[in-house]
């Protein structure tokens, strides 16, 4: 019993054999309540998987709960609040490594023990080396371990590990459901008996199929196994029924088994052996561990299974005798009257201080979280805005969801970037960090990991970065979100990481060297996860950046919380519109400037154009080599310089009483994640007149600006369009949001979206 | 019951599991075998018995059902040859095991020692333990000298290194300058030598078909062979087609090898008589117009579809399409493996990204460098964000360049050398299959191989296409000007858009029309030609 209630496990397997076997022996042992998973992945290597809702009527959890488990899939992430429901109702859980992203959730989501299901590996593979390929799921269960065991179905499985799971093997031996003997074997065919499913997919059966041709040529034989490829081959029988695999057992002559696998052995030796169809096996295998002795049906060598099998298929009288009668002790050590015993000793020492380790685990569930919010570079002006309200939001959304964490933000540590003032506007309750990137070596990295219980971890990279705050490298905060994908090596794997990636400009534009962004791409590929705030970017990321799908959560678009009032219509002077840029690639300025000697030279443009941003003083006299065809056009027009004034960098204050004035705002750019300035334009009032690109369409239907668009490539378009938008302002103006429309995409309305992602990583 | 022959005179170097040329043979042997009044011979050099059998076998046709004619066994030198491959191959890899075994034991040894020296309390061992030291580290100084200089010539700087391989090298060029200087222009010794070794072996093959009186008549897949010609019973060979003619410059820059090639198909058409090609077209322009063949003795036999749902189509569960898909992922993930050229190395943790497919190697009529700067507008202009996946080979200089000048290294991926389960895994995920081929004997087998997957396909407006897809409808949305990388572009566009009724409307034609044309009609046709030639044949004699 456990708190007051019976004792539950997840057996979260699909074999049907194992199950026939396990489920069973878990009753005999005094397991009355296990919840079976109601799905399966439809994948050709789930052959041998199906599905029981009979166990359902056993189980004593609340109706709902248990329609929520039902609907899980559990063989992907699952989500904390499912995880919630294990940890009420259930003690333990059996799984396998067929997902390592599940295996990392349920190690960080559930506080029972864990039982990994050991069948057997290829020779030479361990369980650790599969965790291994996955730093997320072993470090979870390393740090977890306590609560996990190796459940081997056969001795020696644990000895073969390279890790703690080694001390941590339990034996937990699989059986035969109903290993007796119902010799009703006849062996009127004589062919020889193969079992190889996979062949027409699965390189490792294929090798087998191939071998077992080249070593069997001449002799009658028929290959059965599922083969969810369909095999050419007239001797592959391909699936057979329950009913016509008894057929074959009892009239094929003889069964060879080929494995001498020292870890594993399949089923249907024993099947065979159960039939009472001579087997004839390798030696060297699990079969030969089984029999304790050499038993007449053994073979050294393939030559010597290929005489024997040649002396039963001539109806050697005396080998079928001496092999049949001898053959059944194999059956003996799958007994399940046998195999009680250790699974009860295994059993006991799974739940010597289970309930212990659980409560610890829960009451670190518990405990305050913190939460680092990492800006990896320099970033001002309009990105560290946004870092700021990733922050805020975190901290806004945890309140609401009742779990408040603490939240950092951490800064590059060089006053030269951030001046005393810079952070004046941050939430309140938000702690601020300076830190500098440091650079480790992969063997440091590894012995770092290995000393946070992180063992196991191979680096792919030869060096890795970790924030050094000066305190402890912020691991006092149990994940970071980092703020884009800018970092130059893979970040130290030693907390959850979290990229915000707002854009792959680079995709659409020359603005890097080919494979530059290399470490930004791996920086998504290698994040637990990577949250997106525009579709489009979405679909490059999984596109251009090749991260998986279900790794990528599309959160909404923050915009800052703007002060003010829009300005009055006898305020506006109507004298200019507003060109907000800097000096960066795809801000399009040559056909911008192309645009505007059309608009005043052609079309009689009457507004003026005042530029700002960073540096956009200075745009057309920094020595860049991407502004030089905008120099030409700027040099070959003297219209343009009598009526564009470059304004440069402005305060919040004075830019919103530019933009107050202005008839409208224009933004002329090529592509990149959208710009606010527009928002903030409509807060104000102005309407605005933006490049048409997916990320605008975004924020336009978002925000329900009302923007009108423009093809950013055509200039004679562009120029059509300025003069369009100062003749039919009235109407630009009357297509804007008011101020409470916008109120409703506040930061405290959207940050719950923030908080549901961050959340499941704690 | 009849028989035919088969004959081929492929070189050792040609492989033909997993090429189009393997999987034609097999379906040509397996019409055949269905039925029951046929019997094939095949002409066949000595080395290509083994994997032909491997080939029919992957197949299901039993080895009892061919008969070979031919040398039997390899020459020497081929086998010396390959089992000089192998060795090499396995003896870098057991040179690995070796020199890993040889360090572990090292540093075993020497952990060993260290534990003794440091732990040793007895002042006789210890002194003892230090001469065996001083003595192993004597023995071992030439080894570690040696090691060192290698270490220090791989610190060397590149230019150097080179300098040293350059000198190398050209002083070996210098001394096999007198063998060189003999072989034929444009051909490398290895290729010299296995040319002549087809020579030697094609007399056997020849003199052993002309004692095969049983046979009817023979066919050859290809006009490259001139000694197909030697063969004294009714022949007939298949002309494909002559894209050497048609793209003449960029033929011709590939050097001898080009011309070696066209000097082969016009002997073999001046001195045989009767072909059969893919195509109408190929049949007047080529054969009749361009190489003067009477149309009497020229005939036309179509393929049949190529289909690939068998390589990928998962049965016996109850989401099957869910469960090939993933399969498909699976096999698609491996091939990421052949990436080449720019797109060698890049990291794909998965296969979850939508994709064009054109499967295709790089020669000068499949038009890869048209359908690239399409791709390039329909991505940066359009923003249609689905890669492009090529079967060409990346490391060819062209292709590389052509993909570095435009900055696609990430979203044009050359995945070469991809087995035949991995090329139906590829159409089967692939958005939309893309032929811009300028040229070729018949319709494309991509569209049949794309729609046999559930893919939609479009292809390029070219004249054997337009002897196939005769209804105006499907040719409006299936077919652009492959000249014109806009109207490619458009295409594009328009088929992503449009997915489920382009597949619907080409779907009913590959069902309706294309698949009621099987391998056994085209073998019965072959068969048919075959049977008048020999007859023709017959009654010139007498």
């Amino acid at each position: 019993m456990s708190e007051g209630r019976p004792r539950r496990i997840m057996w979260l397997l699909n074999h049907k054999a194992a199950r026939r076997f396990e489920i069973p022996m878990l009753k005999r042992i005094g397991f009355q309540e296990i919840f079976l998973p109601k799905n399966f992945p439809q994948d050709p290597t789930f052959r041998s998987a199906d599905l029981d809702y009979s166990e359902d009527n056993n189980l004593t959890i609340p109706a709902s709960d248990l329609e929520r488990l039902n609907k899980t899939d559990w063989y992907g992430p699952v989500s904390r609040d499912v995880w919630e429901i294990a940890n009420r109702h259930f003690d333990l859980a059996f799984f396998t490594l067929h997902n390592l992203d599940a295996v990392e959730s349920m190690a960080t989501g559930f506080h029972g023990g864990m039982l990994l299901r050991a069948y057997g590996l290829a020779e030479g593979l361990s369980y650790s080396d599969v965790l291994g390929l996955h730093v997320g799921a072993y470090g979870a269960l390393s740090q977890a371990r306590q609560r996990v065991w190796l459940a081997e179905a056969y001795v020696g499985i644990g000895a073969h590990e390279k890790s703690w799971l080694k001390n941590h093997s339990v034996y937990l031996p699989l059986g035969l459901a109903n290993p007796e003997l119902k010799d009703k074997w006849v062996g009127s065919d004589n062919r020889l008996m193969f079992i190889c499913p996979d062949i027409g997919f699965n390189s490792y059966y294929r090798g087998i199929y191939d071998k077992f041709r080249r070593d069997f040529n001449g002799i009658r034989y028929t290959i059965a196994g599922a083969q969810p490829i369909a095999m050419e081959d007239t001797a592959v029988t391909g699936f057979l029924s329950a009913q016509e695999f008894e057929k074959y057992m009892r009239e094929l002559k003889v069964m060879f088994y080929h494995s001498s696998e020292p870890l594993h052995v399949h089923y249907h030796p024993f099947e065979a052996v159960r039939a009472g169809m001579p087997l004839v096996f390798m030696a060297g295998g699990m079969l030969e561990k089984l029999a304790g002795r050499v038993l007449p049906g053994q073979a050294a060598t393939i030559k010597e299974a290929r005489w024997k099998i040649e002396r039963i298929l001539r109806e050697d009288r005396k080998l079928i005798d001496s092999i049949r009668k001898t053959q059944s002790v194999l059956l003996a050590a799958m007994v399940p009257a046998h195999l009680e015993p250790h699974w009860h000793e295994g059993f006991q020492s799974i739940l010597a201080n289970l309930d212990e380790q659980r409560a610890l685990a829960a009451e670190n569930e518990r405990q305050k979280k913190k939460v680092a919010v990492i800006v990896p570079v320099g970033y001002r002006g309009g990105s560290m805005r946004a870092a700021k309200l990733v922050a805020e939001a975190l901290l806004v959304g945890s309140r609401q969801y009742g779990e408040e964490v603490q939240v950092v933000l951490a800064h590059l540590d060089d006053p030269g970037i951030y001046s005393d003032r810079e952070f004046d506007d941050l939430a309140t309750g938000i702690q601020l960090r300076p830190f500098r990137w440091q650079n480790i070596s992969a063997y440091q990295a590894k012995d770092a990991l290995k000393l946070a219980q992180r063992d196991g971890w191979e680096p792919r990279s030869d060096r890795y970065q970790v924030p050094d705050d000066g305190v402890n490298n912020l691991l006092d905060c149990h994940a970071w979100v980092i703020l884009s994908d800018r970092i130059s090596s893979p970040l130290l794997p030693i907390r959850p990481r979290i990229h915000v990636v707002y854009d792959y400009i680079q995709r659409y534009v020359d603005i890097m060297q080919s494979y530059q962004d290399t470490p930004f791409l791996t920086a998504a590929l290698d994040a637990d996860r990577v949250l997106v705030t525009t579709e489009f970017s979405r679909s490059d990321a999984i596109q251009y950046a090749g991260v998986r799908p279900d790794r990528i959560a599309k959160v909404p678009m923050l915009a800052p919380h703007f002060k003010g009032a829009p300005q009055s219509a006898e305020a506006r002077t109507e004298e200019y519109f507003l060109w907000t840029t800097n000096a960066a690639p795809h801000k399009n300025h040559e056909r911008a400037l192309q645009a505007l000697s059309i608009y005043y030279g052609e079309l009689d443009g009457q507004l003026d154009c005042w530029v700002t941003g960073v540096n956009s003083d200075r745009l057309l006299k920094m020595d860049v080599k991407h502004l030089d065809p905008a120099r030409k056009v700027f040099r070959g027009d003297r219209n343009l310089s009598k009526r564009i004034r470059f304004l440069g960098e402005l305060s919040d204050k004075r830019y919103q009483s530019v933009l107050g004035h202005s008839a409208f705002l224009w933004h002329p750019g090529l592509i990149d994640n959208g710009t606010f300035s527009v928002i903030e334009a409509a807060w104000f009032g102005v309407p605005s007149l933006a490049s048409n690109y997916p990320a605008m369409q975004e924020i336009d239907r978002q925000f329900d600006l009302g923007l009108t668009m423009f093809e950013p490539t055509n200039v004679e378009k562009m120029a059509e369009k300025l003069k369009w938008m100062e003749e039919n302002l009235d109407q630009s103006r009357r297509s804007l949001p008011d101020q409470r429309t916008l109120e409703g995409q506040n930061l405290s309305t959207l940050a719950g979206a923030y908080w549901a992602e961050v959340r499941e990583w704690l | 019951m009849k028989t035919y022959g088969i004959f081929l005179a492929y070189s050792p170097t040609v492989t033909l599991q997993g090429e189009g040329l393997g999987r034609y043979l097999a379906a040509f042997v397996k019409g055949v075998m269905n039925r029951d009044d046929l019997k094939l011979v095949i002409a066949t050099p000595s080395w290509l018995r083994k994997p032909l059998g491997e080939l029919f076998r992957e197949h299901g046709i039993p080895d009892a059902a061919i008969e070979y004619v031919g040398p039997e066994t390899q020459p020497l030198l081929l086998t010396l040859y390959q089992w000089a491959t192998k060795v090499r191959r396995v003896a870098q890899r057991r040179r690995l095991r070796w020199a890993e075994g040889i360090v572990w034991a090292i540093r075993t040894h020497a952990r060993w020692l260290g534990y003794r020296i440091v732990g040793s309390r007895n002042p006789v061992f210890f002194a003892l333990t230090v001469l065996y030291v001083a003595v192993l580290l004597l023995l071992a100084l030439p080894f570690i000298l040696v090691g060192v200089a290698a270490h220090l010539a791989l610190r060397l700087p590149r230019a150097t290194r080179s300098l040293i391989h350059r000198r190398i090298i050209l002083q070996l060029r210098r001394l096999t300058e007198p063998v060189r200087r003999r072989l034929p222009k444009g051909m490398g010794l290895q290729r010299f030598v296995f040319t002549r070794m087809l020579e030697r072996e094609v007399e056997v093959m020849v003199e052993k078909a002309n004692k095969a009186s049983s046979v009817t008549a023979w066919y050859s897949p290809t006009a490259l062979w001139p000694s197909f010609n030697r063969l004294r019973s009714p022949k007939l060979a298949c002309f494909p087609d002559l894209v050497l003619a048609e793209f003449p410059v960029a033929f011709g820059k590939e050097g001898p090898a080009a011309t070696l090639r066209m000097d082969e198909i016009r002997e073999t058409v001046e001195k045989g008589q009767y072909f059969v090609t893919y195509s109408e077209h190929i049949k007047r322009s080529v054969v009749m117009k361009a190489l003067g063949v009477p149309s009497i003795n020229v005939d036309v036999v179509r393929h049949a579809p190529s289909s690939l749902d068998s390589r990928i189509g998962v049965k016996g569960f109850d989401d099957n399409e869910g469960a090939t898909r993933s399969l498909c992922r699976a096999l698609v993930r491996e091939s990421l493996s052949k990436a080449t050229g720019p797109s060698r190395g890049l990291r794909f943790d998965d296969v979850r990204f939508e994709f064009l497919f054109y499967a295709s190697q790089f020669r000068p009529s499949k038009n890869v460098f048209t359908l690239i700067r399409a791709y390039e507008f329909l991505l940066r202009k359009r923003y249609i964000g689905h890669k492009l996946i090529l079967t060409v080979n990346g490391d060819i200089p062209e292709v590389a360049q052509f993909i570095h000048a435009h900055k696609l290294e990430r979203d044009v991926l050359c995945l070469h050398g991809v087995s035949e389960a991995q090329l139906a895994a590829l159409y089967k995920l692939a958005d939309l299959a893309v032929n811009p081929s300028l040229s070729e004997g018949g319709m494309p087998f991509t569209f049949t191989e794309a729609l046999s997957v559930g893919t939609p396909v479009v292809m390029g407006d070219i004249e054997v296409t337009n002897e196939i897809i005769t209804d105006p409808e499907l040719r409006r949305v299936s077919l652009f000007d492959p000249y014109d990388w806009r109207s490619v572009a458009d295409r594009i566009e328009w088929a992503l858009a449009n997915k489920k009724a382009l597949y619907a409307l080409q779907r009913e034609f590959y069902d309706n029309v294309l698949s009621t044309r099987t391998w056994d009609d085209v073998v019965s046709e072959h068969i048919a030609i075959l049977d008048r030639i020999a007859k023709h044949q017959q009654a010139a004699r007498t």
